[in-house]
């Protein structure tokens, strides 16, 4: 095994976690703060694909430049999801709302088959197919600047959270909700506000990707349950967690090819889930803060 | 007098009566029902688009030409059932269709998944069923009702190998070694195992051989992998689109100029060609049972559907249903009759030797026992400036092979 080998794995797969680690911390923000395991995230971002698409074709923009708007109108839909669904579910039944979610997951999947149709759709700027080639590593253009733009938007969301007033009251209400409640925070203006900013990064994440992943109804399938391990794996709720289990997970699916069959590449994946659970079971950030 | 009024009545009644059936039968004689089972709606509904497509076009051109002329110019009715997204739902949509009992014959279905449950219910309701579905499994039951005009998938694998020989020799080029690159859903394994028997045989090396579950989450190490092996050819088993499109960008990202043969329709798609532009496709091929070959009637065909469909080209869903309902025609002229057991035994001993079927089809129609057309061709398609070509067998090529470089 080449050094070149080596070192085209790990910047594959510190490409593939950037993309992760932003469709990871919405998720995990939105449970943080609502326990509530959200099965639409993933479809959030399919949302966002197809908006980029339609949007990027007509107006004939680049999905980098639509990233916010449809970031901030998929975020929308998530705060209508939110005010209009999750908050009717009686608060503590979280069978209720881990189904309400799922359901939400296929009503989105099918009415999007429908209206949509099943064909890809593909948005092809001039990077999409374009490499960047430092001492023989290929690294795709499409994939760099996603990274690089999710690593902008995570930096983004930790100075919301650390630095406004809301942000701060989103810890809070994510660390313990009845204190938060109890010095004026209105909780249920938390839960909705942390489920339209989840949301709303999945459609970023997906205007991002629809440069070098085609936009597709059943495209949420294909990353939910890495999304989940990467959260799972960096701690549940905690946003620095995920981002880091967003990481690791795109290591190791990149490096165990190297070593193994490709086709175990998502066994070892959870093998390295297990053994790491195994030695921490709250995951590697579960600690301390949550948010 | 009371007894003539009755005789009159009795008479009247008689005429009356034979008028009905007559005009009835006549009516029953305007129309012959044939059935088109296809996805139309769910993740496979564009090759059920495609498929209609060539369908109501034979249809009209039938239709026009004086409908079937043994049944008094009865036109051909297409009766369009939805197969859905899944093997139950195409089950139950085949017993929707036939159980009214008035279809002469249906073709069906794409997925083989979908033709091999039609195909039962063809069978016990006696209705016959054309498909170019590729599961052998379709020919290998000894099925009445059952035919294939079209190649089915172990020959296509088969026989794909010997092609691309033959025509590398003509070019000069000696194929030795080969890479199977690919994921591990079924019809990849299937592919691959047929390829591991079949490549020995005539002489060609495997040298990689690469396998993931998709979706593949980085193209670029395999690619690295074939660049370093050299092989002379690639198959490429990639089943979805985004792997199928990324195995092929990262291939020319790395430099990976190879002869590349993929296992299916998403190979020669218009979305494929709008994701990688034709610089980025061209030399890819695939194999298809059906093609639009050098006759002239084919040529001539992909005009008019280019016209009516504002699509530029068009894969083996189109030209096997325009093909289908052609011979379904000649059945028809044959049995003179819309009953689908008489339909049936016409087909059995169908002989076509003319266009249309003929002109995708590449050879003659006709059917052994199993109800496979045991001479169809395997036909290879090649990216060539932007539109995929019949570039093998050599004798129905509309360009030669071009040889990556």
């Amino acid at each position: 095994m080449s050094l070149t080998a080596i070192f085209q794995a790990i910047a594959g797969g510190l490409l593939l976690g950037g993309v992760y680690a932003l469709l990871g911390a919405g998720l995990t923000l939105i449970f943080g703060v609502m326990r509530v395991i959200n099965f639409a995230q993933a479809e959030f971002m399919m949302l966002g694909m197809f908006a980029a698409y339609f949007l990027s074709t007509a107006l004939n923009l680049d999905p980098l430049l639509l990233a916010l708007p449809v970031g901030i109108g998929i975020g929308l839909i998530g705060l209508g999801i939110a005010r209009g669904l999750l908050e009717r579910v009686p608060r503590g039944d979280h069978n209720a709302q881990l189904i309400l979610t799922l359901g939400v997951s296929l009503i989105l999947q099918n009415l999007a088959l429908v209206a949509l149709g099943p064909t890809p759709r593909v948005v092809v700027r001039s990077y999409t197919n374009a490499y960047w080639s430092p001492v023989g590593l290929f690294i795709n253009h499409a994939r760099l600047y996603a990274c690089i733009a999710s690593l902008f938007i995570m930096g983004a969301l930790y100075l919301f959270l650390t630095r406004t007033w809301t942000g701060r009251a989103m810890r809070a209400t994510a660390d313990d909700p009845l204190s938060a409640g109890g010095v004026g925070i209105n909780v249920r203006r938390m839960h909705v506000i942390a489920f339209m900013i989840g949301s709303g990064l999945a459609g970023l994440a997906g205007t991002l990707m629809v440069t070098f992943i085609a936009a597709a109804p059943l495209i949420g399938n294909d990353f939910i349950v890495i999304i989940f391990l990467a959260i799972v794996l960096g701690g549940l709720g905690s946003v620095a967690g995920a981002t880091f289990g967003a990481f690791v997970v795109g290591l190791v699916q990149s490096l165990s090819g190297l070593l193994l069959p490709l086709q175990l590449q998502n066994v070892t994946l959870f093998v390295a889930f297990v053994a790491i659970l195994l030695v921490r079971p709250q995951g590697l950030f579960g600690f301390r803060q949550r948010v | 007098m009371v007894y003539v009024n009755k005789g009159l009545r009795i008479l009247a009644a008689g005429i009356t009566a034979t008028l009905t059936i007559w005009v009835a039968g006549a009516a029953a004689q305007s129309t012959v029902d044939v059935g088109l089972l296809g996805p139309f709606s769910g993740p496979w509904a564009e090759h059920g688009k495609l498929m209609r497509i060539g369908a109501e076009m034979a249809v009209e051109e039938i239709n026009s030409q004086g409908g079937i002329k043994a049944l008094g110019g009865a036109k051909i009715n297409l009766v369009v059932a939805d197969t859905g997204p899944s093997v139950e739902t195409a089950t139950n949509a085949a017993q929707r269709l036939l159980s009214g009992g008035k279809l002469a014959a249906f073709s069906c279905c794409f997925l083989s998944s979908f033709s091999l449950a039609a195909s039962e219910i063809g069978e016990r309701l006696q209705v016959p069923m054309l498909t170019f579905s590729y599961s052998d499994v379709l020919v290998e039951r000894g099925y009445k009702y059952t035919f294939r005009d079209s190649s089915g998938a172990d020959f296509q694998v088969r026989a794909a190998a010997e092609l691309l020989k033959r025509e590398g020799a003509k070019l000069g080029k000696i194929i030795r070694t080969a890479a199977l690159v690919g994921d591990n859903t079924a019809a990849s394994v299937a592919y691959f195992k047929s390829l591991a028997e079949v490549l020995p045989k005539n002489d060609m090396k495997i040298v990689v051989n690469r396998v993931w579950t998709p979706p593949l989450s980085d193209a670029i190490p395999v690619a690295l992998g074939i660049r370093d092996a050299n092989p002379d050819l690639v198959f490429l088993g990639a089943t979805t689109f985004d792997d199928s499109v990324g195995i092929v960008r990262a291939f020319n990202a790395t430099g990976v100029k190879k002869l590349a043969l993929g296992n299916g329709a998403q190979f020669v798609t218009p979305e494929f060609l709008d994701a990688l532009g034709p610089q980025q496709a061209e030399g890819v091929m695939t194999t298809q049972g059906t093609a639009i070959t050098k006759d002239p009637y084919a040529a001539e065909f992909l005009k008019r559907f280019r016209e009516r469909s504002n699509i530029r080209w068009t894969g083996h869903d189109t030209t096997s249903e325009y093909s289908h309902l052609w011979i379904l025609k000649a059945a028809l002229e044959k049995a003179a009759t819309a009953d689908s057991k008489k339909v049936r035994d016409a087909l059995a001993s169908t002989h076509i030797t003319t266009p249309p079927p003929t002109a995708f089809n590449g050879v003659d129609i006709q059917y052994d026992a199993n109800g496979q057309n045991p001479k169809a061709p395997t036909f290879i398609v090649q990216w060539q400036n932007g539109l995929p070509v019949l570039v093998a067998p050599g004798e129905f090529a509309v360009a030669p092979l071009k040889w990556p470089s």
